[in-house]
């Protein structure tokens, strides 16, 4: 079997700082990923080198076995790996019906010509799109919502929202970048529990950013540990439990903190 | 809470095809009365202004659809200056007949704004605003020195009118017909383009620019097409000014000019169509109702800028929505 992500060796350096440093690990396709590590590990950056929001300054990226490394974002979203946002997850002044059929828009099979004349095959087009949006937000309970503005939702609302958004581009990998950070220990059991529901209905590949330790280990096939901008372990939840230097990297940043 | 979500949201799925109908009997009314009531005068100076009004109208509203995507140009005025000088040049040196020659300096600075934007809209925020004012003082500066073609400072005189089918629009009321008709052409256009996949990307880009992005929106790509559509539509209509006006200077289209396309555009409401429409309609003859309080005419013109904006944020057009909104209430409340 092919690996869906193979990240080879990738480092980035900001000036004399080495953020990243050869990792690599690779995604099968249907596996939950989490990408894990002390604060400042490099978490966040191997994130936005992956999803070409910065070129990594060494190392090959491969996707579906093509390379990608040089890509715009835009362009490797239309490949199928679409990821989502720390902060600023959802178009605040929008509905959330439109906030979702922006995220449709790579995927909407309309011709954009079409749709300044408002022809008939570009309404019929929209209204199978907005039909494929509405199912979204059912999934993602955000039914009651749909006309409202997105920057008038709750906390944990937005971050479904953003869920959505990007399982409207048709991803075959979702990368997502600390999705229950703010959340209470409750949502943030009820995002597991969905971010499972929907690795299995939707059939996706998942990369996890996350801080929160129990989520992270029950949800996971897979870890990978970064520390200092390199890579020091990978195996399932029970073996990175009982790896000595993930808890000495752990340990070292409590003891500083 | 979710059955007040289930409510709210029928109530909009009913209202739209209601306010769509109200909006289509205004605009009817609107342009009744706008193809009526130049009949109804003779004052040449208020034919004047009206077409005036309408050219601005233009302007601030090409202007607009280059702030949908989150930019603010200081140049616009160079590009009404170079279309004004392509067609003005096109039927004098050339013999090209003006209503040709507006289509060509459409073409032209709409073809330079690609070529441009895709070096400028790498930079973002200020620094766009900065090097779109530069570009917009060196086309006033070429314009001025390279006399052999500008004929410099001394401008261009004797630019013939627009002839449609052998008929000269040669007096300001037949001319306001045709600036009538560009304008709602240019209305017409850049509505459906906002209602299409493109207002779509436009709006998603101003709004969130990175989330824009990693939805597969090719940023920079709907960032050029807006760019150089509103500096064609520019184009085209500063053409189509100088076939009025029938003399052309470096001074006729200055930064003065694009600071007024922008003040247009703030006063009127920088989002949606009609903003600068309103900011056009209220700006331009607002000096001329000035007039009688000589001396304090600019204080008094400041005054009125500074409470529009102070009283008003969103814009006139904000005005407009509180009574459509009261309006709609109304209804909603009478069954």
């Amino acid at each position: 079997m092919t690996a869906l992500l193979e990240v080879d060796a990738i480092s980035r350096r900001f000036g004399g700082l080495n953020a990243l440093k050869d990792v690599s690990f690779a995604i099968q396709p249907n596996e939950i990923i989490g990408l894990i590590g002390p604060n400042g590990a490099g978490k966040t950056t191997c994130f936005n080198v992956v999803s070409g929001v910065m070129r990594p300054s060494s190392g090959a990226i491969r996707f579906k076995g093509r390379s990608i490394v040089g890509r715009t974002p835009s362009q490797i979203v239309s490949e199928g790996l679409v990821r989502t946002f720390q902060a600023t997850t959802v178009f605040p002044q929008s509905t959330v019906i439109e906030n979702v059929m922006r995220g449709a828009f790579t995927t909407a099979n309309v011709s954009m010509i079409g749709s300044i004349f408002n022809t008939s095959a570009s309404r019929t087009a929209l209204a199978e799109t907005e039909a494929r949006c509405d199912l979204l937000l059912e999934r993602l309970a955000l039914t009651p919502f749909r006309e409202r503005r997105a920057g008038e939702l709750s906390y944990g609302a937005q971050r479904r929202l953003g869920v959505a958004i990007a399982l409207a581009a048709k991803p075959v990998l979702l990368m997502l970048d600390e999705p229950v950070a703010g959340l209470n220990p409750e949502e943030a059991a009820d995002f597991g529990r969905l971010i499972r529901q929907l690795h299995e209905s939707e059939n996706i590949a998942v990369l996890l950013v996350e801080h929160h330790m129990r989520l992270v280990m029950g949800l996971c096939h897979r870890l990978v540990v970064l520390d200092h901008g390199e890579k020091i372990a990978e195996g399932s939840p029970v073996e990175i439990r009982a790896n000595r230097k993930v808890i000495e990297a752990y340990l070292g940043a409590e003891e500083a903190a | 809470m979710d059955a007040s979500g289930v409510i709210a949201g029928h109530v909009e799925q009913r209202a739209p095809s209601r306010r769509r109908w109200r909006f289509a009997v205004a605009g009817f009314v609107l342009l009744a009365a706008a193809l009526a009531l130049p009949q109804l005068t003779t004052n040449q100076f208020h034919l004047h202004l009206a077409n005036l009004m309408l050219l601005n109208a233009i302007f601030a509203v090409s202007l607009g659809l280059i702030a949908s995507v989150g930019q603010i140009s200081l140049g616009h005025a160079a590009f009404v200056a170079a279309g004004a000088y392509i067609s003005a040049l096109a039927a004098m040196n050339l013999k090209i007949p003006p209503i040709f020659g507006i289509l060509i300096a459409g073409l032209v600075t709409g073809f330079a704004a690609v070529l441009l934007g895709k070096v400028l809209l790498r930079l973002r925020g200020v620094y766009f605003v900065l090097v779109t004012f530069l570009a917009g003082q060196v086309f006033t500066l070429v314009a001025l020195n390279w006399e052999s073609v500008t004929h410099g400072a001394n401008g261009l005189v004797g630019i013939p009118a627009i002839s449609l089918f052998g008929f000269p629009l040669a007096t300001r009321l037949r001319f306001y017909y045709f600036a009538l008709a560009a304008f709602v052409l240019v209305l017409t256009f850049v509505w459906a383009l906002m209602r299409s996949q493109y207002g779509r990307a436009f709006r998603s880009i101003a709004e969130n620019i990175r989330l824009a992005e990693s939805s597969g929106i090719d940023v920079s790509h709907y960032q050029v097409v807006a760019f150089a559509l509103g500096s064609g539509i520019a184009g085209a209509t500063g053409a189509i000014m100088v076939h009025y006006i029938r003399f052309l200077s470096p001074d006729s289209f200055t930064f003065n000019d694009s600071v007024a396309y922008i003040t247009m555009l703030v006063v009127g409401g920088r989002t949606g169509l009609i903003g600068g429409v309103l900011g056009a309609l209220f700006l331009t003859p607002l000096p001329e109702f000035l007039r009688g309080f000589v001396g304090a005419q600019h204080i008094i013109y400041g005054v009125i800028l500074l409470a529009v904006l102070l009283f008003l944020p969103n814009g006139l057009v904000s005005l407009g929505r509180f009574f459509v909104r009261r309006s709609g209430a109304e209804t909603e409340a009478s069954p």
